[in-house]
């Protein structure tokens, strides 16, 4: 056991997890957006289950935070495939941009 | 062989990459027919150009068995052994023969393989074992010797890397894998496979020495887990699950290191 | 005789050139549309937080024939992805647990859960409609 020079297993595994949230959530999420409308997925309803409930404020953390860094991860390592050498500060935007994205995320339900 | 051909006047259409490094700038097709005989390998075929058409043809081959890994080329797109590949898969249809991708063409189906060889042995692909370790003191369990001195291995242990272990050093996967053109010092499918074997064996205590090269951006960090590398194996290897196995292994060695800083440091 | 040995350039459209990488790319492209599509959702938690009309006017919104194509589009590559994903976890598995397990189950099991999990999602959204 080494330490690695780079945070690219930090990195690695919440792609993972994004991986693992976008199959377990998503396809549920985009059809139930699709199929119903405002009134069945009513304010009050919703605003109780995630901006009221823990176990609803939770899951949606839990479903779009890792999505977030599991997806941008994949378009960083989609640039290198389309051969755009993004260099230091591309990666620390796109980082980082997934940070601003988490935080908000956390921010706005709690 | 020749009695097959004259009663037969079928013939297919074959076109090959040809580079001569003294007289060409770059590699342009050169196309042959010959006989269509259905049960030629490519490699009979290629030996029936170089022998009746065109001497200077240069391609590599040895067993004509699938076993030496010496004669993989690009057949119509794909990566393959030429020894395994036969006309009539392809038969009314013409083939397109080209020397393997991501490697520097030598003349025409050859390449220069030392690269490859280079990084084979960069993960230090031989038993390591605990009188040679460099490293401190070993992790795992030693197995038993035998009088003689011989390592005793149960089959289930053996099963463990014995898929990672029949690679055979056609190349395919590396003409197979868009990071390799991508990132030309990526250490590659075979040999980062061929790493994982040793550190799955229970002999070896090696682990800690391919560390370095194995989890360095230009090891397993640089695949994207496109697959085809796999796919394209004759051996069934699959250097992509032995790839990804060590990125969830250097995760959780990364996880650990921050949780146990001391014994991180080594 | 002379070495001149002839590197090949790595062509700009190679994910074009062999159906192997046109799916990876296709694989690979959901992640575009998942991300464009986290924004979405996000964009309705704030939504959902600033009040009523504004939660009303984003689920109208959802049903606009344009965003309707790209949640399909989003649909179709995020069950590629989680196919592809299942297919490939226990490849990821340590190499222990795959010889003990075996990599159908692992991969059977994943995606029974995601099963499960998004008819339990459809489900819970549903019920405002009968309640
Ligand atoms: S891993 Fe498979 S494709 Fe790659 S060199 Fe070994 S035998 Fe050939």
């Amino acid at each position: 056991m080494s330490k690695p020079k780079h945070i690219e297993p930090l990195l690695w595994s919440l792609f993972g997890a994004g991986g693992m949230t976008i199959a377990f959530f998503m396809t549920g999420i985009i059809l139930s957006l699709v199929f119903f409308d405002a009134s069945t997925l009513s304010y009050e309803r919703m605003h109780a289950f995630f901006m009221e409930s823990w176990i609803g404020r939770l899951s949606i953390i839990v479903a779009l935070v890792p999505s977030y860094w599991g997806c941008i991860h994949r378009v960083y390592h989609g640039m290198h495939d389309l051969q755009i050498h993004a260099g230091n500060g591309i990666k620390v935007l796109c980082y980082g941009f997934a940070m601003v994205l988490s935080i908000a995320t956390v921010v706005v339900v709690i | 062989m020749t009695d097959m051909i004259k009663t037969n006047d079928r013939t297919i259409t074959l076109e090959i990459l040809r580079y001569n490094p003294e007289s060409d700038e770059a590699p342009t097709f050169g196309t042959f027919e010959i006989p269509y005989v259905e049960d030629w390998s490519l490699l009979d075929a290629l030996e029936y150009i170089k022998d009746e058409m065109d001497s200077s043809l240069s391609y590599r081959w040895s067993c004509r068995m699938a076993v030496c890994g010496s004669c993989g080329m690009v057949i119509n797109g794909k990566p393959q052994l030429g020894c395994e590949t036969f006309l009539r898969s392809y038969y009314p249809e013409k083939m397109r023969i080209e020397p393997l991708a991501n490697f520097p063409i030598e003349r025409d189906l050859v390449v220069d393989s030392s690269d490859f060889i280079k990084k084979l042995e960069s993960v230090k692909p031989y038993i390591i074992d605990a009188v040679d370790a460099t490293k401190a003191a070993p992790k795992k369990k030693q197995p038993e010797k035998t009088s003689t001195g011989v390592y005793k291995q149960k089959p289930a242990e053996l099963g463990l890397y014995k898929q990672f272990s029949m690679c055979i050093n056609c190349m395919l996967c590396y003409s197979a894998c868009p990071q390799m053109g991508l990132n030309p010092l990526f250490t590659g499918p075979a040999a980062l496979a061929l790493g994982h074997r040793y550190n799955l064996d229970n002999r070896d205590q090696g682990a800690d020495e391919r560390t370095e090269v194995i989890q360095d951006k230009n090891g397993v960090w640089s695949c994207t887990f496109v697959g085809y590398c796999s796919e394209v194996c004759p051996k069934n290897v699959d250097p992509a699950a032995a790839i990804n196995q060590n990125k969830a292994q250097g995760a959780q060695d990364w996880a650990l290191s921050f949780l146990m800083p001391r014994k991180g440091d080594k | 005789m002379s070495r001149r040995p002839y590197v090949r350039p790595m062509p700009g459209n190679w994910f074009m050139k062999h159906p192997a990488y046109r799916f990876y790319m296709l694989r690979e492209s959901s992640c575009v549309f998942n991300l464009l599509y986290c924004i979405n959702l996000l964009n309705g938690l704030f939504k959902l937080a600033a009040g009523p009309d504004a939660w009303n006017a984003w689920m109208t919104m959802q049903g606009n024939p344009l965003m309707v194509v790209f949640a399909l589009v989003t649909l179709g590559l995020t069950l590629i992805h989680t196919i592809t994903f299942a297919n490939m976890a226990p490849r990821v598995a340590p190499q222990q647990v795959r010889k003990a397990v075996g990599d159908m189950p692992i991969r059977n099991g994943l995606l029974g859960g995601v099963v499960v999990v998004n008819i339990v999602i459809i489900a819970l959204a549903a019920m405002g409609g009968t309640a």
